[in-house]
């Protein structure tokens, strides 16, 4: 084991390397979220929990501010907490998440009163804000470094917002927006205070724990966050109807029907023709035998056919094998 | 008869294929007394069962009592899956062994509801006045390795309403899909046994509580349905979703019911018998079907309610149990000038001096039935508690 002092060059590939494995872009919930393969439900679901990180955020630079005695310091960073909270001329980041929100059918209210939030999102988070609030504050400024990782994470994300979930109002995306620029220099900001303060063997090395850290918390969300909205439905999934459902054609209106204990739902026509060809081909396979069968695009019909059988699956009257 | 015409159509049928059980559930809600009458045979079954489907039924329970004691169950799933309807049968479990349930299974039967009084094996047993609780267990393991999909119904009272958290443990375990919390509705042998069985306020609190944590934690995985504790509430629930619009039972000696508790609960109404006539005539033109039906014969405050086509009034077993009128508002409704009944049995059961009570176990029906002391199908207020 290395104990000496790195040069700012073997520093920084080594707090590259932290995120080459560990970043949450690699999530497959992330993934999932940019090839547009969440349902509205479990975009919602993110949208809420990630509100839960966005208001922390200030609380947390609040603390790293708190801890440090350096007032060249304090001023580039109170910055941040002026940019999340908002000021007289501009809204800042959490009005703008929670406008997010709205476009995506979330009330303030819902969002504020952290209505959706899961207990391991909690958890995540409150350990991070513990964690500024207890380290050497240049070692919790090193955890905010994982914006380094991924520079086009904001403009990927944005992309993937506009052309998959366009239910979504696009004003309400102005957050990633702004971010957009603002990431990549907060992440500079934030790079030359570790360089320059991170000056020991040791506290570099708790620099590389810290991001390690950061990068747990963020996939620890994720996680949380996937469990309880569910696996995107995969290509190679084969959709099929759950124990005890039943599809029929109803003999008194002629339309298609699933009945499963006490209940029965009336389908459409779309959700009858789908279901009629879930008989062990996989998800792409039935997408593309409905676009011949209807002569439609594939590209158009592969998000309708996900989201029925999404709503259906969370409905538990179909399930994947 | 101008109904006849607007006559919606049921989509689901009860099939009480027999009052005879081997549990005696204080809350049973068989009919306290039962017409000393011959079961339907198997081909009178199948041929109702015929009819059900041609009116546009889509679903049937075989229920009873105990379904399983019938030795021709597995005939009738079948005929009822020819009709193309889909069959849940709603068993105790008592008798269900592996034969019994490949049997069912290579009949059709698309699902199986299983009656649980409790997780604890004791108390389970001395609720059902039955070594039972094992059996359940063994049936439930059955169910599954059949490949039947299962649900669970625990019918929740002041004895077990505090286990709750062991109970969704044990539906865990089990390998449910969905299960039934339904606190006792108080018809039959549970309207009897209400001073023994009515939670208290403190109790129902903590059991919502726990349902609502559950179906959270649950969700995706357990259906969790948490029939609410109607005394408690303050607006009615909406029984069967109106009175003849989707629902129809067929008891075991051939009466048809709108409700499943109105044979014992409406003592003035006058069922049909599919012996006598098509199920069809009895469901578009019969007395029975046709008084409660629509919103034209609700008195007020119904009548002129913004609620009238969301609650429907209510329940019509309970408002004739209540007030001794079933054309009356369901009591439980807090605009109903009879809520003061439905106020003080709660006073008196929640009042500091009050003891839970023993209850009386279900009596099979037999030849010499033997009858409870108290008359409770007229008005009941005067015996509360």
């Amino acid at each position: 084991m290395t104990t000496g002092l790195w040069d700012h060059e073997t520093f920084i590939a080594n707090l590259r390397e932290v995120g080459g494995h560990a970043y949450h872009d690699k999530h497959p919930f992330h993934v999932a979220m940019n090839e547009g393969r969440l349902s509205p439900e479990a975009l919602r679901g993110w949208v809420a929990n990630r509100f839960y990180y966005q208001r922390n955020i200030p609380v947390k630079d609040a603390a790293i501010l708190s801890n440090c005695p350096q007032r060249e310091v304090r001023r580039i960073w109170i910055h941040r907490v002026i940019d999340h909270d908002g000021s007289v001329e501009n809204e800042g980041g959490i009005e703008a998440w929670l406008r997010l929100g709205e476009a995506c059918k979330l009330s303030h209210h819902e969002l504020i009163q952290d209505r959706y939030v899961q207990p391991g999102v909690r958890f995540a988070v409150d350990a991070y804000v513990n964690f500024a609030r207890t380290q050497p504050w240049p070692v919790a400024i090193a955890s905010s470094l994982t914006e380094l990782f991924a520079p086009d994470l904001m403009a990927a994300r944005l992309a993937a917002f506009e052309k998959f979930y366009t239910w979504i109002d696009r004003a309400g995306l102005d957050y990633f927006r702004r971010r957009v620029t603002q990431a990549r220099h907060d992440s500079e900001e934030a790079l030359a205070i570790t360089l320059e303060h991170c000056n020991t063997p040791e506290l570099q090395r708790d620099a590389i724990r810290a991001l390690e850290f950061k990068c747990d918390v963020l996939w620890s969300m994720l996680d949380a966050i996937h469990h309880a909205y569910g696996t995107p439905i995969a290509d190679e999934a084969q959709p099929r109807l759950a124990r005890g459902v039943r599809l029929q054609i109803d003999c008194t209106t002629g339309k298609g029907v699933l009945l499963f204990p006490e209940g029965i739902l009336e389908l459409n026509e779309t959700a009858h023709e789908i279901l009629t060809r879930c008989d062990g081909r996989t998800l792409s396979e039935l997408v593309r035998a409905l676009a011949d069968d209807y002569d439609v695009d594939v590209s158009a019909l592969a998000a309708d056919v996900r989201e029925t059988l999404a709503d259906l699956q969370r409905r538990k009257l179909v399930e994947f094998a | 008869m101008i109904t006849c015409m607007t006559a919606p159509r049921p989509y689901a049928f009860l099939a009480e294929v027999t009052y005879r059980c081997p549990l005696r559930c204080p809350y049973c809600s068989n009919p306290t007394r039962v017409r000393n009458d011959r079961e339907l045979t198997t081909d009178e079954w199948c041929r109702v069962i015929r009819e059900a489907a041609a009116l546009g039924v889509l679903q049937i329970g075989f229920s009873g009592g105990e379904p399983l004691v019938r030795h021709d169950l597995a005939e009738l799933v079948r005929g009822a899956r020819e009709a193309n309807l889909y069959t849940n049968l709603i068993t105790s479990g008592v008798g269900l062994d592996e034969n019994c349930a490949h049997e069912l299974r290579d009949a059709g039967l698309d699902s199986v509801q299983l009656s649980f009084q409790s997780d604890a094996p004791d108390l389970a047993d001395e609720i059902a006045g039955a070594r039972a609780h094992q059996r359940k267990l063994d049936a439930a393991a059955e169910i599954r390795a059949a490949g039947i999909s299962l649900s669970l119904n625990f019918v929740i009272h002041r004895r077990n309403i505090d286990r709750l958290p062991q109970i969704i443990e044990l539906t865990e375990t089990l390998g449910a899909e969905r299960v039934e919390l339904a606190n006792v509705q108080f018809y039959g042998w549970a309207f009897l046994n209400r001073a023994a069985l009515l939670p208290t306020r403190e109790q129902v609190a903590r059991a919502r509580d726990v349902a609502t944590a559950a179906k959270a934690r649950l969700a995706g995985k357990i259906d969790i349905f948490y029939v609410l504790p109607d005394y408690y509430e303050t607006r009615p629930k909406p029984c069967l979703n109106g009175w003849g619009q989707r629902y129809l039972t067929v008891n075991p000696v051939g009466d048809v019911l709108p409700c499943q508790t109105a044979s014992s609960a409406i003592p003035d109404l006058r069922f049909e018998n599919v012996r006598a006539r098509s199920l069809d005539w009895i469901w578009r033109e019969s007395e029975s079907f046709n008084r409660f039906r629509g919103t034209e014969w609700m008195p007020e405050p119904c009548r002129s309610c913004p609620q009238k086509e969301i609650d429907f009034g209510g329940c019509r077993c309970q408002a004739a149990l209540l007030t001794g009128n079933a054309a009356n508002t369901d009591p439980v409704c807090t605009l109903s000038p009879n809520r003061a009944y439905v106020d003080a049995l709660l006073r008196d059961l929640n009042s500091p001096s009050n003891h839970p009570r023993a209850w009386m176990p279900r009596v099979n029906p037999k030849k010499d039935v033997i009858q409870p002391e108290t008359d409770c199908t007229g008005t009941g207020q005067a015996n509360l508690l």
